[in-house]
């Protein structure tokens, strides 16, 4: 059930830009307990702020009206002057100017040295989080990547949003 | 993104997202979710804010261990630095 902050954001953004929007409501979450200590398991990074590789990836299609479903990979040892934003929904001063806002890879290893986390997975997962039109997110794009970390043998994923 | 961790959760991957819109993430229903009083654009505190950015990435953290419900909001108490 929607709340009149979120009925009056879809009635805008239904005429501005998508009429075919709709909030997605789901009834339950899923769930997958961690299956070992934090302190022992694999973490992956993933960000919706739009982070791409400017020597490698075509940049994130921001200007479409119904959002981009498809994801880039970003090896975590990449300079920060390859990384750029692709997203025209929100103000970008804090994560270009510090990409540990978003995908905090230097945080994550001083966690691995001390104790905390077991490994950080070395490919990090980028979106652009403005998308509309989210079914090929749900059906495709999401559980591809669920895939390919469930098979590299990620047991858990730090997620932010922007 | 909360839809990208339930697809992840469902493949059996354990996840927690960083949140700053609770309305979205109350309909979409991730599996775990920190709530953070923070603007669009820095989910996890100021650029060049380490200390900030580690407390939510700790809180968060703390999140994935503990939580026992599906669907658990967490409301965090760290404030955006002045």
């Amino acid at each position: 059930m929607l709340n009149t902050r979120l009925e009056a954001a879809q009635a805008r953004i239904r005429e501005r830009w998508y009429p075919g929007f709709a909030w997605v409501v789901n009834d339950a979450a899923p769930w997958s307990p961690l299956t070992r200590p934090l302190s022992e398991a694999t973490v992956a990074l993933v960000s919706t702020c739009g982070l791409y590789q400017s020597d490698v990836h075509v940049p994130f299609d921001a200007w479409n009206d119904f959002g981009d479903p498809s994801f880039r990979v970003i090896h975590d040892d990449t300079p920060p002057e390859r990384l750029q934003i692709a997203h025209a929904h929100y103000e970008h001063h804090h994560v270009a100017a510090d990409h540990e806002v978003a995908l905090p890879v230097i945080h994550f290893h001083q966690l691995v040295k001390e104790g905390v986390v077991g490994r950080c997975y070395s490919w990090l997962y980028s979106f652009m989080g403005y998308l509309p039109e989210p079914r090929q997110l749900i059906a495709e794009t999401a559980p591809e990547v669920a895939r390919r970390l469930r098979a590299e043998g990620v047991d858990a994923a730090f997620l932010t949003p922007c | 993104m909360g839809l990208i961790a339930r697809a992840l959760e469902e493949q059996g991957i354990a996840t927690v997202c960083v949140v700053m819109n609770r309305d979205i993430v109350e309909n979409v229903k991730p599996p775990r979710a920190l709530f953070v009083r923070f603007p669009y654009g820095a989910p996890l505190g100021p650029a060049g804010d380490g200390v900030t950015q580690m407390a939510v990435i700790r809180a968060a953290l703390d999140l994935l261990v503990s939580a026992t419900r599906p669907g658990t909001i967490v409301v965090s108490d760290i404030e955006w630095p002045e």
